[in-house]
């Protein structure tokens, strides 16, 4: 980037920080609201997980019995923190990559408020033991269509943005933004009619919800954790995209597959049997777009790792690729047939479940927020050191979370496979991975509330007034030109 | 953000196409963020590379090997694929086994049945209090006390005053041998675990070796015995090896079963 700003660039600022402005309000209230369902989302997540190894723990309280606080924890988790990311993640992409202001800011918003109080409804439900029951759909029936109606007026706008579009090139990050605000309103549309609607046979109703969940992930998460990954990772490093020819294998290899995947999850029930193994082979095929997505990113950011260390950003967002290719590698070993056979109804699945939402979409989804905020706060991130501690204690906890799950779960599979041993002793023998489990959970506790508590004084504009970006690793805590708020080195660093 | 509309208005240099002073502003206080981006480039041209390309076939290899498994996948006659259900049953091929549990709550749980069928319930009650045909099994120290005596008392009959829980009953006709109601080693270990065990009772195990060996010595007499020769004769525990609660038990045999392998 030249030291002197053409005219152009100064246009270009112009119109970045009008989008920007024109979308703050609605972008920080998804992702302040998005972080408090987060830290509440993990503390039901470990209590959740306190009961399965110790059902005393808490047991006087009827409204956390084990089923509705693991129900709870999982929709808190998806709804209220990964949608909402999602949406604020959403439209600030589609704003900047079709360069238009957003104009419907303020039904956002409201839209925004309404999707809070139908998640907070919707919990209080299955708290007070009234939910559907249905894996990730525990909500009752009536909350689904608000739900959609919600969506329809938040993202509306972004479909709208794209259709006016100046004419010209339509980028990577706009296939998979594009692509997620289409699939999601299909996959909730036909859950809620085979789910809750439709005479369908009960265990029909039950794959259908299987795919659903695996499609939340697939087809909605996972397409916007990769729009902002192909969105970052160029932006951050002044660097094109390795390979458009990659990127588009990755893309359409996804777009094939992810629709068949979940039906796995019933494996050996009496549904058609092309449903199953359709959906198995679909999850062993998922390591191809992961691969090609993990090999294109990686590629782009190649040569610059120091600064993938330094920008809090690119680091979250690399690491969420990481884990989106490690996801793949597992998804692929443990999704044929003897291996589903021996963990269908062990911690494993659940395993797979936390490295997708919080290791994959959730990582990329801080860096994206680590990118955004201070860009519609106009406020640099007030503590490297909060990044720092948000970051390593989210890795390992979820890397604990994930390898946990994992071995526990075989362990808990062979030990329901031997028929001469009761089903106590497979589950002493596993407990002690739910122990590991439920502290890796409480080191996450710890993590999102550092990360809530930043972003929360972010949103108040508390964050630090200056030019300089807020980095993990500054060689130079002091400036040689004097304090900082100064404007020595524009353009020279990078967030 | 206070002198903001003021140096947007002023031009100290009217011949440039920039305006300096917004552009000074633009890029060191209101929009940092904004204004130290890169631009985005256009995407690289770079082939597919072919280790891509072959490590994709592979796992389209194993893909397909997971959707061959699958067998007759459009037959929705027959939708509970043979063979997944567990081969190494003990009992066969596609037979649900029960899993072994502990011994005191599956010797209970299958003498519970053998009470019922044995029309115990019918004079002593399913509550065991007892009534106008039979005295009390609960809180009887008959039950509770020597295993032989009680053994006899359900392989015999029992005629005559009796003393239980500190009351005296005797009830015309008695109580008649149900060697035949009970049937055999088993349901009669069971039946009396369940009595010496339900109801507020306490007592041990009675084993089916235990109860082969009441089975012995109520071989060679005939009729109903008294409480006076239960008294002399049988005031002793059955032989045979202690059962402790908690040892895993086959739920068919009632036998116990290996040890867990740690």
């Amino acid at each position: 980037m030249s030291e002197t700003p053409s005219t152009t660039d100064i246009h270009d600022i112009e119109l970045r920080s009008s989008i920007d402005r024109s979308l703050r309000h609605p972008v920080m209230f998804f992702f302040a609201s998005g972080s408090i369902w987060l830290v509440l989302g993990i503390l039901l997540g470990f209590i959740a997980s306190a009961k399965k190894h110790a059902p005393e723990f808490l047991d006087c309280i009827s409204w956390i019995d084990a089923g509705k606080v693991d129900a709870a924890h999982l929709s808190a988790l998806v709804y209220g923190w990964g949608c909402q990311a999602a949406f604020g993640m959403i439209i600030w992409l589609m704003a900047r990559l079709t360069r238009k202001e957003c104009t419907a800011s303020g039904i956002i918003l409201v839209a925004g408020h309404l999707w809070n109080l139908i998640i907070m409804v919707g919990i209080v439900t299955i708290l007070a033991g009234q939910g559907s029951g249905v894996t990730l759909m525990a909500f009752p029936s009536y909350i689904w269509v608000s739900l959609l109606v919600v969506y329809l007026m938040i993202t509306l706008w972004s479909l709208v943005q794209f259709q006016v579009r100046d004419a010209g090139h339509v980028y990577v990050s706009q296939w998979y933004l594009l692509a997620g605000l289409l699939w999601f309103p299909w996959i909730l549309g036909s859950a809620i009619f085979f789910v809750f609607a439709s005479e369908g046979h009960p265990l029909m109703a039950a794959a259908v919800a299987a795919w659903f969940k695996s499609g939340v992930f697939l087809l909605f998460l996972l397409p916007t954790a990769l729009a902002s990954a192909y969105y970052l990772a160029p932006k951050v490093t002044g660097r094109p995209v390795y390979s458009y020819n990659v990127a588009l294998f990755g893309f359409w290899a996804l777009a094939f597959l992810g629709p068949w995947a979940g039906f796995q999850r019933l494996m050996g029930a009496p549904i058609p049997q092309f449903l199953p193994y359709a959906g198995a082979a679909a999850m062993v095929l998922i390591l191809i777009p992961a691969l090609a997505v993990g090999l294109n990113i990686l590629k782009t950011i190649q040569d610059q790792k120091e600064l993938a260390a330094q920008s809090p950003s690119l680091r979250f967002t690399t690491s969420g690729i990481v884990l989106f290719i490690i996801f793949g590698v597992l998804s692929f070993g443990l999704n044929t047939v003897p291996a589903i056979k021996m963990t269908q109804f062990s911690y494993t699945g659940y395993g797979l479940d936390i490295l997708a939402i919080y290791g994959v979409f959730s990582l990329c989804a801080f860096g994206a927020i680590y990118f955004i905020v201070p860009r519609v706060t106009r406020r640099e991130w007030l503590s490297s050191r909060f990044i720092t501690w948000h970051f390593f204690l989210s890795l390992y906890a979820v890397a604990s979370i994930v390898c946990c799950a994992i071995i526990g779960g075989i362990i808990q599979g062979q030990g329901m496979e031997d028929l001469s041993q009761p089903f106590g002793t497979m589950a002493e023998r596993s407990s002690s991975y739910g122990w590991g489990i439920t502290i890796a959970w409480a080191f996450l506790l710890v993590a999102n509330f550092v990360f809530c508590l930043h972003l929360l004084l972010m949103w108040a504009r508390l964050g630090r007034r200056s030019s300089h970006p807020t980095l993990l690793q500054n060689h130079h805590p002091e400036s040689p030109h004097g304090p900082e708020g100064e404007i020595d080195n524009i353009g020279s660093v990078n967030a | 953000m206070s002198d903001h509309s003021s140096t947007s208005e002023m031009r100290p240099d009217l011949d440039e196409n920039i305006n300096v002073a917004q552009a000074h502003e633009a890029l060191s206080g209101d929009t940092p963020a904004a204004s130290r981006e890169k631009r985005l480039l256009e995407n690289g041209m770079e082939p597919v590379s072919l280790w891509l390309i072959f490590i994709s076939a592979i796992v389209v290899l194993v893909g397909g090997a997971v959707l061959g498994q699958g067998g007759n996948l459009f037959g929705y006659s027959e939708v509970v694929k043979a063979g997944y259900l567990r081969e190494d049953s003990p009992l066969g091929p596609g037979e649900a086994v029960i899993p072994p549990g502990p011994a005191l709550e599956l010797y209970v749980k299958a003498g519970q049945k053998v009470y019922a069928a044995a029309a115990c319930a019918g004079c002593h009650q399913p509550t065991g209090a007892g009534g106008a045909a039979a005295p009390p099994l609960a809180g009887s120290e008959w039950a509770m006390g020597s295993t032989a005596a009680l053994s006899q008392i359900i392989l015999h009959g029992v005629t005559g005053p009796i003393t239980v829980a500190g009351k005296e009953y005797n009830f015309a006709g008695g109580m008649q041998s149900m060697e035949q109601g009970v049937g055999g080693a088993k349901n009669l270990a069971a039946l009396m675990t369940y009595v010496r065990n339900s109801w507020g009772n306490q007592g041990s195990i009675v084993s089916i070796e235990m109860a082969k060996n009441a089975l012995e010595l109520a071989k060679g007499r005939s009729g109903q015995t008294t409480a006076q020769e239960l008294k002399a004769s049988y005031d002793t525990m059955l032989e045979g090896a202690e059962l402790a609660p908690d040892t895993l038990v086959d739920p068919k045999t009632l036998l116990p079963i290996d040890a867990p392998a740690e």
